[in-house]
């Protein structure tokens, strides 16, 4: 992913007034969702601020929480895989998938999953992958990424939707949400008998109990732990929580900061396998904690902050960058706020370094944070970093010297003033290469006829 | 009864009915099975799974509906058995007040696909189950032993808005649930 890469995506998407409304459109619900959610700014207030608590405590005693969530998971009988990365990760799953002679499997939402490209690892395996969120069975058939973290598929209408059911499902066409989302209920439905693994996120993890919690409103995760005989969970390491009585908490800053509900139609806590006399359920569970740089996210004083993040997408969702360029223009899987810091920092250190940059730092992701991430410290933090380790174009050294230079006396400071009235003149505000980029969407400021310290001249001048 | 309980009940009715479920308290078992069959005969639904729990056990609803067209399945878990059916019948181990939320505790004989697969979900819920919050609940099982395989917590029918964000109800679990509050 280069610097290109962005600007280009990210101008495609500008051209794009078909996306621009429909993320204008969603962001702008979810956002007064939210809001409407939190009526109460005193409980919201107190709400965040346990929130960070949590999570803070649960991240200073992160290798203890881990040992004694897998104490917990292996004593009922769960196994426990620790990824350091995502093809550590995707080894483990493949090999479980081949040991149980899998051929579909029917997976249900999940952004680590995402992060480290399991899907396609298994399709090369000739396993069928069936992702069962109505949102991400959409991306997957139309062969795309999810543009948001909550609505992956954010940028698609119905008329997309019937089109491609139609060629992928071969169902009839139809402009009825509710026709479409029962021809896919259907479909699904038949998978989801068939698959004899099954692959989710998580949430939380709950360290006292090793509990893992899935939070949904479809049924499809519920299907997906209920139905196979074996389930796999992938989850990020910073999503233990100490304790059981942490979770309500949790929950309630989750559910109405992702889509603004009081609690989401489903909630699963799941406990290791099926027990003895219990007729469904997952008789093998695995879990497997990724890494993936999470660790030496951990290990940095000031970067820890970031691992708070529960993944609700609220910060998306008033970034005035992500309104206008939507999910896919970050080129990652994470985007908006959260995945311009994160993308950098996960997996290779080298993707996605001009995300930071993809900011107006304006500080509405941070008002929003149900555990009161400071995303614009973190994203400035970022840039000073990868600013020392690159070092300036030619072009930006000689800028800012000559800045300085003229920053340096009052005279060459006046100087200056008097060269950008007439070169504005002369321009007419259409600065040539390479400014005219800047001006091609801005419009250049116009320098004062008389400069303050003109003005204060003649005045002293005038009045003596 | 005493007031508090009253009023956790209209709560948790108001609470689930704002996310498109339906509640109704019935004062017998009598009633409560008069309530399954209505329910049963709107919705159309001929194959009716009942989940193996006590409180249903000692309604014996097959019974208490006398002899009409409805095919009972007992105790199934069997998913492919109960992919087929019209509804599920189960009960619940608590309502909570403060979300209008049911919670399902795993455990022997019990499956979790009644409540999941057929299209119209029907709890029978003993009123005592109420309680108030989430953390009551989490406490309650805690303090009883340890958490079981799976707990459940459903709040109102399968939902999504993944197009267009139009709310849709029923994906992939029930299309409908409706809750029976029963007095003991």
């Amino acid at each position: 992913m280069s610097p290109e890469g962005f600007k280009t995506r990210s101008a495609q998407a500008l051209r794009d007034k078909h996306l621009g409304q429909a993320i204008n459109n969603a962001t702008q619900r979810f956002a007064e969702a939210r809001v409407h959610a939190f009526s109460d700014e005193d409980e919201l207030n107190a709400l965040r601020e346990q929130g960070r608590q949590i999570k803070d405590a649960a991240l200073h005693n992160l290798p203890l929480l881990l040992h004694r969530l897998e104490q917990q998971v292996t004593a009922r009988g769960g196994r426990v895989f620790h990824a350091a990365d995502a093809q550590a990760a995707n080894d483990y799953i493949l090999g479980v998938a081949r040991r149980k002679y899998a051929r579909i499997i029917t997976k249900s939402k999940s952004m680590t999953t995402e992060e480290i490209d399991l899907a396609r690892i298994l399709e090369e395996d000739e396993i069928e992958v069936v992702e069962t969120d109505l949102g991400e069975r959409i991306i997957q058939l139309a062969r795309e990424k999810p543009a948001h973290i909550i609505i992956p598929a954010i940028h698609k209408t119905r008329k997309q939707v019937s089109e491609l059911f139609h060629r992928k499902l071969g169902v009839p066409k139809s402009e009825s949400i509710d026709e479409l989302t029962k021809a896919a209920r259907a479909t699904l439905r038949k998978k989801f008998l068939q698959a004899n693994i099954g692959i989710t996120g998580g949430n939380f993890l709950v360290a006292e109990t090793g509990t893992l919690v899935i939070v949904e409103n479809e049924g499809n995760a519920r299907l997906t732990t209920a139905l196979p005989k074996t389930h796999i969970a992938v989850v990020g390491i910073e999503k233990v929580i100490e304790k059981m009585s942490d979770l309500p908490t949790m929950l309630k800053l989750l559910t109405r900061s992702a889509t603004g509900q009081r609690i989401s139609s489903y909630i699963s806590l799941i406990t290791g396998p099926r027990r003895a006399g219990e007729p469904d359920g997952a008789e093998e569970f695995h879990l497997v904690l990724l890494d993936n740089g999470r660790r030496r996210i951990h290990r940095d004083a000031k970067l820890r902050e970031v691992l708070r993040c529960i993944r609700c997408g609220a910060c998306l969702n008033v970034c005035p960058v992500y309104k206008l360029i939507g999910g896919h223009a970050y080129g990652g899987v994470y985007p908006g706020p959260i995945g311009s810091i994160v993308t950098p920092l996960l997996g290779n250190e080298n993707t996605g370094t001009e995300l930071p940059s993809a900011s107006s730092l304006c500080g509405a992701c941070k008002d929003v944070c149900p555990v009161k991430i400071d995303l614009p410290r973190l994203l400035l933090l970022l840039r000073a970093r990868l600013a020392n380790r690159a070092p300036a174009g030619l072009f930006e050294q000689i800028a800012f010297k000559a800045w300085a230079l003229a920053m340096g006396s009052p005279r060459r400071f006046a100087l200056a003033r008097k060269v950008a009235r007439k070169f504005y003149r002369l321009t007419s505000g259409r600065v040539p290469y390479p400014l005219s980029g800047w001006t091609e969407s801005r419009t250049f400021p116009e320098p004062a006829e008389q400069s303050f310290r003109e003005w204060w001249e003649t005045e002293h001048e005038r009045r003596h | 009864m005493n007031a508090a309980i009253k009023s956790s009940k209209t709560r948790f009715a108001e609470r689930l009915q704002a996310v498109d479920g339906h509640v109704t308290t019935v004062q017998s078992p009598t009633a409560a099975a008069r309530a399954v069959k209505t329910i049963l005969k709107d919705g159309g639904a001929e194959r009716v799974a009942v989940d193996a729990c006590d409180t249903l056990r000692a309604l014996d609803l097959p019974k208490a509906l006398g002899s009409n067209k409805i095919e009972w399945i007992l105790g199934s878990a069997d998913k492919n058995e109960l992919a087929t059916c019209d509804a599920g019948i189960t009960s619940a181990d608590f309502a909570i007040a403060d979300t209008g939320t049911l919670a399902f505790l795993s455990g022997k004989g019990l499956s979790r696909s009644v409540s999941l697969l057929p299209p119209l979900h029907i709890a029978i819920v003993p009123i005592n189950a109420l309680v108030e919050d989430l953390d009551t609940v989490l406490a309650q099982v805690l303090d009883a032993g340890e958490m079981p395989s799976c707990l459940t917590l459903v709040t109102g029918p399968s939902r999504t808005a993944d197009i267009e964000q139009v709310l849709t109800i029923g994906v992939h679990g029930p299309c409908a649930l409706h809750v029976i509050l029963l007095k003991n």
